[in-house]
């Protein structure tokens, strides 16, 4: 290693900004990822009940509500307490409403779902079903931001992968550069009958600490980084809505994470190299 | 016991380096292999070598069929040839000692051991003084003496020369070649690949010529004649 400083300095430095890379996507996935929980959790579907549906109809519906997949509960909310939760929420000017026969809301189901992105699918099946005047939900921003959150973790997940093929790529070429540079001494040993594991493991071991050294400055960027700019934000983004994942144990999962990809993606790219290499003659 | 029967290996740009070879060296022989640029000479040293596997035929080294040796056995079956090249390949950045200790260390021997074979081996290349010496230091005929010094190191039993007194002067070359008859009077076989017909014809030995991958003399007393 010490032979070809400049050779490894350039692949340790190729690798950490791969991993650099990866490690704000990284970042940038889980924390969107408890976002879209977050804000899922506040995702429910209002169903207006019809006011002529009697005590029965009632009870029948909210069993073939109960019956569609991905509702985890059903809870029934009358039009009286609806306008004290409007009131509470909104403030005294609906108070006008209160008092018999005044009352323009209606009955209504609040439904929760397992799982929001059926959020759509779910609200118009509800809203054909008999005695049901209307199913509303959120906003379209907040079925947007859904979605969207959504592509981001799995976007971020796609390039956090394609990155670590590229780690593993510069790697076998930075090892395959240092293998053309100890040809020589590979085709010596060859000669003397060295076996092949034997002219292997020190590849191996270069890639790893490659891999190792790699993987450390792109940690500590993102350890101090982030402490800082969770310091700096008070712990949320923009809005209570968007609250930012707590350092620790975050951070230890995040450079745990990096440090595996650095490690493999290097030990696995010399493995290639060499094993190329030898392969080629008997 | 080193034996060639009907071999044939050409290479896939269409060369028929050996046709049909027929060999037998018997164990302590020393012998020439000579013959014109493209003949098969190096051919025979890559199948000896197992880096090249015969097309046809078979190639048997101390009862050990080289041809469908597997892949993975190849380094166990090289320790016992010791091989000689013209371009000496020696590692600048180690001694002479260190380039020696370097072949046998790679055989995970134990320290102490190669210390003792590296002074023994060391003496008998008659490079006591050099030790310490880096390949760039030495005269062309002290490196060709390093290397075969290396290739001897793991007390192969046969070894292999390839044109190696190819770039040394006759007054040189005359001391490889003794020192070659030296370490084949220990009861190690040497088959050297020439075209170096003066010594061919000052030190006589058994003497197979060859011409386009035919074998076209195997002279027992040696010496070259044209054909």
């Amino acid at each position: 290693m010490r032979r070809h400083f400049a050779l490894t300095f350039s692949s340790v430095l190729s690798i950490a900004i791969a991993l650099l890379i990866s490690m704000l996507m990284l970042v940038l996935a889980w924390n969107v990822s408890s976002f879209t929980t977050n804000i899922e959790e506040e995702l429910i579907v209002q169903v207006s009940l019809n006011p002529t549906l009697d005590a029965a109809g009632q009870d029948e519906l909210e069993k073939e509500i109960k019956e569609i997949k991905g509702i985890s509960s059903v809870r029934f909310s009358d039009k009286e307490a609806e306008l004290e939760q409007l009131i509470e929420d909104y403030g005294d000017t609906f108070s006008q409403y209160e008092g018999e026969d005044r009352n323009p809301l209606y009955d209504v189901f609040i439904v929760e779902l397992e799982d929001p992105t059926q959020i759509d699918a779910i609200t118009s099946q509800i809203s054909k079903m008999d005695g049901v005047i209307e199913a509303t939900y959120g906003t379209d921003t907040v079925n947007t931001m859904v979605q969207l959150f959504s592509s981001v973790r799995i976007g971020g997940l796609v390039f956090v992968a394609a990155l670590i093929c590229l780690a593993i790529f510069l790697i076998r070429n930075t090892i395959k550069l240092a293998i053309q540079v100890r040809k020589d001494e590979i085709q010596i040993m060859r000669q003397v009958g060295a076996m092949n594991w034997y002219i292997t493991v020190p590849f191996v071991l270069e890639g790893l600490l490659t891999g190792f050294f790699g993987a450390l400055i792109p940690s500590l960027i993102c350890v101090f980084g982030y402490t800082a700019l969770y310091q700096a934000l008070n712990g949320v983004f923009i809005s209570e809505l968007f609250v930012l994942k707590s350092p620790y144990p975050f951070l230890l999962y995040v450079c745990g994470v990096l440090f595996l990809i650095g490690i493999l993606a290097g030990m696995f790219g010399s493995y290639l190299a060499s094993r190329k290499y030898l392969r080629w003659t008997r | 016991m080193i034996e060639f029967k009907n071999v044939t290996k050409s290479y896939p740009n269409g060369v028929h380096a050996l046709n049909r070879i027929s060999l037998e060296i018997e164990d302590g022989e020393f012998i020439y292999i000579i013959g014109p640029t493209g003949s098969g000479k190096s051919t025979i040293i890559k199948i000896l070598n197992g880096e090249e596997v015969p097309d046809s035929g078979l190639v048997m080294v101390d009862n050990v069929d080289v041809g469908s040796l597997k892949h993975r056995k190849v380094p166990q079956y090289r320790r016992n040839i010791g091989c000689v090249f013209q371009d000496y390949r020696l590692l600048p950045a180690l001694t002479v000692q260190e380039n020696i200790a370097f072949a046998l260390e790679v055989l995970g021997l134990p320290k102490k051991m190669i210390r003792k074979r590296v002074q023994e081996v060391l003496e008998l290349v008659d490079l006591k003084e050099k030790a310490r010496a880096y390949p760039d230091e030495l005269s062309g005929g002290q490196q060709q003496r390093v290397t075969i010094g290396r290739a001897i190191a793991n007390r192969p039993k046969i070894l292999i020369a390839d044109e190696p007194t190819g770039n040394l002067d006759p007054e040189k070359s005359r001391e490889i070649i003794a020192l070659l008859e030296k370490i084949n009077a220990m009861g190690t076989t040497v088959v050297m690949v020439t075209h170096d017909i003066v010594l061919v014809n000052e030190f006589k030995k058994r003497t197979i010529t060859l011409d386009q991958g035919f074998v076209v003399k195997d002279s027992k007393k040696g010496g070259y004649v044209s054909v």
